[in-house]
């Protein structure tokens, strides 16, 4: 067993920048950690192997469908490959499922990002497929990682974003399983509550 | 930022036992990696953080 080290969730993460290519306006950009915890925005990065591949374009559309969702959440789009933000401009242009894409891609060719969060193949210089939540504190929320073959599902990645906005709000609320939206049953953890969460989900 | 060390996604899981509470038969018993995979079988881990709480 070889062992990588990487930001366990709950931890700080380090301020980080990254280029990026900005699809709406068809320039290159800047992502920086310390500019969206100043701006109390959540931060959701989307790691992926190749810019040109297979899997990748789909997940592509499926998150540019979700893309609206999060931002009027409060969180804030990325993806990241090791390609560089040229590759990712002539990708965006020519594949027609990335047509619809208007978040930033960000480029890792170090791989320093990639390490970072634990996803860095380093034999072939590319990331898995990971998904990292990062709240407006600059700290790991949420963290998933799916190896190469499978494709992630965008609707559940909105819908645990807005869990984490909505209960950040509700210190005392825990999200159950199955939470869907705002106004659905929450928990309120208590000795009372201890052994009786069944009764509780019912009532 | 402090760091732990885990298993990359990808990478061989070494072999690990647990013992386990099996509801079905309201007895006791263990679970095997190496089993598992003797059996040809997928493994899901599912953690939590403690008995007798809420979510």
């Amino acid at each position: 067993m070889t062992e990588v080290t990487t930001t366990q969730v709950g931890q700080q993460l380090p301020d980080f920048e990254m280029e990026t290519y900005l699809p709406t306006s068809q320039e290159f950009g800047k992502f920086s950690l310390a500019e969206q915890k100043k701006n109390g925005r959540w931060t959701v990065l989307v790691f992926y192997p190749a810019d040109f591949t297979f899997v990748c374009a789909t997940e592509f559309a499926a998150l540019a469908e979700q893309h609206e969702a999060l931002q009027k959440a409060g969180c804030d789009v990325l993806t990241v490959s090791t390609d560089t933000k040229f590759t990712h401009l002539a990708w965006q242009r020519h594949e027609g499922e990335l047509a619809g894409v208007k978040y930033p891609m960000a480029a890792d060719p170090t791989g320093k990002v990639s390490k970072l969060f634990g996803v860095y193949l380093a034999d072939a210089g590319l990331a898995l497929r990971g998904t990292f939540l990062i709240s407006p504190e600059g700290k790991l929320a949420s963290s998933e990682i799916n190896q190469l073959n499978i494709g992630r599902n965008m609707e559940e990645l909105t819908r645990k974003v807005q869990a984490f906005i909505h209960f950040s709000k509700l210190p005392a609320e825990a999200c159950p399983a199955q939470w869907k939206k705002a106004g659905d049953k929450s928990l309120k953890p208590s000795a009372k509550l201890v052994g009786n969460v069944h009764q509780a989900m019912q009532g | 930022m402090s760091e732990t060390a885990i298993l990359q996604v990808g990478q061989q899981v070494p072999d690990f036992t647990l013992t386990t509470y099996e509801p079905t038969t309201k007895s006791f018993g263990s679970f095997s990696l190496s089993e598992a995979r003797k059996n040809g079988k997928w493994t899901l881990l599912f953690f939590y953080p403690a008995d007798y709480t809420f979510v």
